[in-house]
């Protein structure tokens, strides 16, 4: 039977998103990772021999990357402190961290629940909508991996036909439909409340001038730590309207 | 349910692998953050170590740049957000992790919609696809609530359909934008 605390009706989505199950697969992901790294490691070390590189500038080549990642990989914690609420550890470490992406996977577990007549977050948010949610992200990742070991090669033949026929197809396709999709999830979400309406313009704006002053002041951290400030700056605002 | 798949489905490889490219779609489905954190690491390192990239050698640099960089990212999720993000949000009001949850969507849509119009840097179809989902969203779905559902699906299909037929003929071709995401 169903252990304590399960209940597809129940808003408490704790006993869900603590589950032990995800936590083990949340520990797989790091596992496969870390073994993956290794491998690499190994194989880079001994083609490197062949293409005069020693093991020392091997060496050097993983401090450099780790020394470099430590500002982004910074910028991304707090996006991903920022969703604990809502999709709890297990999820938000290895999709918001690692596989997939704050945007895309916010993006669909809410189109998920909106499928269900329910918003993630508010009254509507059960265990059932959570798991729908969650699902969505890890069938979009699934999708995503499967696109990338069968499609790839043919989409390289395809994107090589394609740019031949029309270069413009290549270029106007992915950003419409970006840009369509995030508008209309953005315009959706002004439709709530008022506040949901300032927490979005709020959010726009610090992003917005995130970007201006990476590109004027020649600030490029901004660039990464944008969507971070922009959820905090936002969330802070939304604070202080529902309270103040 | 299927809808929202078929959606995701279709959007997410479509859209991105014309951005990313081949072998960074290998990369980038496992480990994430393929533009903020790998590519920067990987440009570093050739650069730290006098390669210019296109060689052999260059390939093994960033590979072996991509793996240290993994490795402080592990160590980043696991320290402070798999202990200290738990515990912070453990340790909040319940009040507060509920008003986070109620409005965290806008706050990433609001942020990421704006990263995403810089990136693609272009007028015309961002005027298109904020007109298309606008309409959309204050026209179509309050006139017919049953289509909800297929708000974004419609907004995504409409938009590309009306920034291909509206496309400038005399742009020359643009190099490959940088990655809005993954």
């Amino acid at each position: 039977m169903l252990p304590t605390g399960i209940d597809p009706n129940s808003t408490e989505i704790l006993p869900v998103a603590f589950h032990p199950v995800l936590w083990v697969a949340a520990a797989g992901v790091f596992a496969v990772i870390i073994l993956q790294s290794v491998i690499y490691l190994r194989a880079i070390r001994r083609a490197g021999a062949a293409a005069d590189l020693t093991d020392q500038q091997v060496s050097r080549a993983v401090r450099a990357g780790a020394v470099a990642a430590i500002g982004p990989s910074l910028a991304v914690a707090l996006v991903a402190i920022s969703l604990l609420p809502l999709f709890a550890t297990p999820a938000v470490l290895t999709r918001i961290g690692l596989v997939g992406s704050a945007a895309f996977d916010v993006a669909a577990a809410g189109l998920a629940a909106g499928t269900q007549d329910a918003q993630l977050g508010g009254p509507t948010y059960t265990q059932k909508i959570f798991a729908i949610g969650f699902a969505a992200m890890t069938l979009g990742g699934i999708v995503w991996m499967l696109s990338a070991l069968i499609l790839t090669p043919i989409l390289s033949k395809g994107d090589q036909t394609l740019r031949k026929v029309n270069p413009a197809v290549m270029t106007v396709v992915p950003a419409a439909a970006l840009l369509g999709a995030f508008f209309t999830l953005a315009l959706a979400e002004t439709t709530k409340s008022p506040v949901h309406l300032v927490t979005l313009l709020v959010s726009a704006a610090t992003m917005g001038l995130c970007l201006l002053g990476a590109k004027y002041l020649k600030k490029s951290w901004l660039h990464e730590w944008g969507l971070g400030f922009a959820i905090v700056v936002a969330l802070a605002v939304a604070y202080f309207m529902t309270t103040g | 349910m299927i809808a929202t798949f078929g959606v995701i489905a279709i959007v997410e490889p479509i859209a991105y692998y014309p951005i990313l490219g081949r072998s960074a779609m290998y990369q980038a489905f496992m480990i994430g953050n393929i533009a903020n954190k790998l590519l920067p690491a990987a440009l570093i390192a050739q650069t730290d170590l006098d390669e210019r990239p296109g060689t052999r050698r260059a390939e093994l640099i960033a590979g072996a740049a991509i793996i240290g960089a993994v490795y402080i990212h592990l160590v980043t999720l696991v320290v402070l957000v798999g202990l200290l993000g738990t515990w912070l949000v453990g340790s909040l009001p319940p009040d507060l992790i509920g008003l986070a949850r109620l409005y965290i969507l806008p706050a990433v849509f609001g942020a990421v919609t704006v990263q995403a119009v810089v990136t693609m840097r272009n007028v015309r179809i961002t005027v298109i696809a904020a007109v298309v989902a606008a309409v959309i969203t204050f026209l179509v779905v309050p006139l017919v609530p049953a289509l909800t559902n297929f708000a974004t699906a419609m907004a995504v299909i409409i938009s590309i359909v009306v920034a291909w037929v509206a496309r400038s003929r005399t742009d020359a071709p643009p190099a490959a934008p940088p990655s809005a995401g993954h």
